[in-house]
């Protein structure tokens, strides 16, 4: 992985000293509230609920072990034990206090990590696929893109206030596990017809109170222009994008507003304007520098060990059942790609304790090459992992609850903190998670249901992606009661669609007893080895709608 | 017997803990030991006193609630500010009091 | 209101004439684009030094040639939060070649120094009661950058590369 440099210390050491006077100036009272809130905010740093709550950036799902061990250390130090991994591949503690929050970035800076521009309206956390560099289906690896594109955005002097946040995410592989389309920018590496791996390169995707699916600006886009195009667009956003209303003001607004075709018109104007300027250069040495430390590693000369391993998975069930819902295929041979489930039953999406967080450092130093990802789906991801070492490392995760043979399931629940933590939220979104992960917690019962995802938000801003899930959940308040709305049909993948709506809201009670009607009548229609969403797709919602509100109850469609 | 009233809550600035203002322009982490206003000239006395907080920095983002008391335990009428006061839900083993 | 350049209070020979009607032509002033095309034959003929003051939505390229005939452009922030004149100032450095002083003029905060002297910014009002402590709190504040801007800064990949050297 990238390794800090001393002048990416120095640029860190420096935003850590200024964000510490800054956060002196408002102790003493040198600066209000509102002139400080703009200052915390592009630190990472929000006031939610009970408490402070900080965002640390991983850089496109990277982490070492040492990095871990620091937010392990971090957690029991400066907050109550345990972390929350978020669906920007970032992770957030619950309960800092302000007068320590400097600490905090100064610990962080230690094992090259930070917290600048987790928040605020400018460019975030760059995001990528889980795999990346490891799966089959990849062409390239986007990570030495990440990389250049992260320097690119940081503390970039015409981007700091643009009119809303904006978020990239950058795959190289055929199957989409980053949720490009749903992006303000996204970037797919793709061959042209000469073959040359360039960028498709996507614009105005999103979810919030205004979802849109992200359309193509560019086919295809030479790697040497990456910043001069990003540039180019980032400059059309920041001048033309609404400021009069927040919930009006990212791209995807102004793209639809202007129509795909005038703003790639506007944006090609502006770049053949910068595209030859030296300031924009892609600087081949800097690339191959960078991508350097991407270098696959030096992986051991290992057989496909399919015997043995199917020997260990006819003898032990819940270790096939594992196999086959968290481990996937390597590029190399005698090598697996493991998921670690953050959903073990009961438990909220995402979060980790520090123990965990010590033993997940020790097991990737062991088994992983010291290094792990987190998905944007809230889990963790042993990248290189020799086949031989599976059952064992089966056990020692079962040890500390991250074994739970559930990826891509039902139980797979990605959820926002809700209203337990979110000062945003209208209602609680972990409770409804832990809720149905109870309620499926038979591992043979979720092998059968098969790919089904589902994605709980607390509210309109949609940070639990409900838009995009095979079944999304989307809580809503009425009359001080939390309610929860049931859409159907959404995915993130490379088939991306926003989910529909399906009809009235239901109670927290109701919601298992929906998804599991749902799933009965799912498992009723679906031909062969279709997925939920294709049963969806092909019969559409009427089924569903009598599953969940009775045959023929036409559900009252409500206004959003 | 059921009663109810006003306090106020903020955020405490250096830690950014929920804190109700109690009586002496105190502020206190327990809703149960917070000052209750009965009337709206007392609300609004509670929050004339919390601005001046505000302005001393001590305090931010302080705003009046609701609480009711139903057999002498207080309670937030509103579920967002009975979460605030009681801590998340979710995690039992970090409620910040048992009210 | 005080201005700063180069780490000093420097006065202002201009004099802010945007309420004042008429625009006065026998000394430098700074007016508003509408008071720029309503009088630009008669503060020309004034052969004063002349300032404008662009709001953020009046891109600077609107001046087209015009741009030649001012000392002065300020570019305003009418809240901190609108970021578009960072993109404007880039404009008149970079692309429309404009030289004289580049005044950054409204809601601008000591934080925001930074980011606007690498747009282009040299002259800045800055909102608060002693300007020249706002400049020496920030002025020291970053040595690295990643980007390149017109500003002719070195980037961190030139300045691993002098180390490489």
């Amino acid at each position: 992985m990238y390794r800090y440099d001393e002048f990416d210390h120095t640029l860190v050491a420096e935003r850590v000293a200024v964000f510490r006077r800054q956060v002196e100036r408002r102790l003493t009272g040198d600066i209000t509230e509102d002139q400080f809130k703009p200052l915390r905010l592009p630190n990472g740093l929000y006031l939610q609920l009970h408490a402070y709550m900080l965002r640390i950036n991983v850089p496109y799902g990277c982490l070492s072990s040492r990095q871990l061990r620091k937010l392990a250390f971090i957690a029991r130090r400066f907050d109550r034990g345990f972390g929350h991994f978020t669906t920007r591949q970032n992770i957030q503690f619950n309960w800092i206090r302000l007068d320590e929050a400097p600490d905090i970035l100064a610990e962080l800076a230690d094992v090259e990590m930070n917290t600048m521009q987790s928040s605020g309206n400018c460019v975030r956390n760059i995001t990528a696929d889980q795999f990346a560099g490891r799966a089959r289906d990849e062409i390239e690896d986007p990570r030495p893109w990440c990389e250049l594109i992260r320097q690119w955005s940081i503390l970039h002097p015409e981007f700091g206030y643009l009119p809303r946040k904006f978020k990239i995410a950058v795959t190289g592989a055929a199957s989409d596990r980053a949720a490009v389309k749903f992006h303000d920018v996204g970037l797919y590496l793709r061959r042209n017809a000469e073959g040359v791996i360039g960028f498709e390169v996507i614009v105005g995707g999103g979810q919030g109170r205004t979802p849109y699916v992200g359309l193509t600006i560019r086919e295809w886009l030479a790697k040497e222009d990456l910043f001069s195009y990003l540039e180019a667009i980032l400059r059309i956003y920041n001048l033309g994008g609404r400021r009069d209303n927040p919930n009006k003001a990212r791209i995807k607004i102004q793209v639809n507003a202007l129509g795909i075709d005038e703003f790639r018109r506007l944006v090609e104007e502006e770049w053949a304007e910068i595209k030859a300027s030296p300031l924009l250069n892609v600087d081949p040495a800097e690339v191959a520098r960078i991508t350097a430390y991407f270098a696959p590693p030096a992986w051991e000369d290992l057989p496909e060990e399919t015997v043995a391993l199917d020997r260990l998975r006819k003898a032990q069930p819940a270790f096939d059942a594992w196999y086959r819902a968290n481990v996937v295929g390597h590029r190399t041979p005698g090598y697996a790609i493991v998921n670690l489930s953050l959903k073990s039953p009961g438990i909220a999406p995402g979060d980790l304790t520090a123990e965990q967080m010590d033993r997940v450092a020790d097991l990737a130093d062991r088994f992983s090459l010291g290094e792990l990802r987190v998905s944007h789906r809230q889990n963790l991801v042993f990248t290189d992992v020799r086949q031989k070492e599976l059952h064992e490392l089966w056990t020692e995760l079962a040890r500390i609850s991250l074994a739970t043979a559930n990826i891509g399931t039902l139980t797979d629940i990605v959820a926002c903190p809700g209203l337990d933590f979110c000062s945003l939220a209208n209602a609680r979104a972990i409770p409804v998670a832990q809720d149905i992960s109870r309620h499926f917690s038979d591992a043979a019962t979720l092998q059968d249901i098969g790919e089904l995802t589902i994605n709980i938000s607390g509210c309109m801003n949609a940070c639990g992606h409900h838009h995009v899930g095979h079944i999304g959940i989307l809580g809503v308040e009425k009359k001080g009661q939390e309610f929860y709305q049931l859409t159907l049909g959404g995915s993130s993948a490379e088939d991306a669609a926003l989910g529909e709506r399906l009809g009235r809201a239901i109670s927290a009670d109701e919601v298992p007893a929906a998804i599991e009607a749902l799933v009965a009548r799912y498992k009723s229609l679906r031909s062969g080895d279709e997925r939920f969403l294709d049963t969806w797709r092909r019969v559409g919602i009427e089924p569903f709608q009598d599953a969940v509100y009775g045959e023929g109850v036409t559900p009252r469609r409500e206004v959003a | 017997m059921q009663s109810s009233g006003q306090m106020v809550v903020a955020s405490r600035l250096s830690d950014g803990r929920v804190v109700f203002l109690g009586t002496g322009a105190q502020w206190v982490e327990d809703l149960q030991l917070g000052a209750l206003a009965r009337h709206k000239d007392e609300g609004e006395a509670l929050l004339q006193s919390a601005r001046k907080a505000e302005a001393a920095n001590q305090v931010v983002e302080a705003y009046l609630i609701t609480v009711e008391t139903i057999a002498g335990k207080r309670r937030a009428t509103d579920w967002r500010e009975s979460i605030r006061a009681c801590g998340p839900t979710v995690r039992t083993d970090l409620l910040t009091h048992t009210s | 209101m005080a201005l700063i350049r180069n780490g000093k209070l420097v006065d202002d020979i201009h004099i802010d004439a945007r309420t004042l009607d008429p625009v006065p032509v026998d000394q430098p002033v700074i007016v508003s684009l509408l008071q720029w095309q309503a009088h630009r034959d008669t503060l020309l003929a004034g052969k004063q030094s002349l300032g404008i003051r662009l709001q953020s939505d009046q891109p600077p390229a609107l001046l087209g040639a015009d741009l030649r005939h001012f000392a002065v452009v300020a570019l305003e922030f009418p809240k901190f939060r609108d970021g578009r004149a960072y993109t404007h100032a880039r404009m008149l450095r970079e692309r429309l070649g404009f030289r004289g002083e580049l005044r950054a003029v409204g809601d601008v905060l000591q934080e925001q120094l930074n980011y606007m002297q690498r747009c282009g910014f040299d002259t800045f009002e800055i909102s608060t009661a002693d300007p020249l402590a706002a400049w020496q709190a920030i002025e020291n504040d970053h040595t690295v950058w990643y980007q390149a801007t017109g500003d002719g800064r070195p980037r961190a990949l030139e300045l691993r590369r002098q180390q490489a050297r």
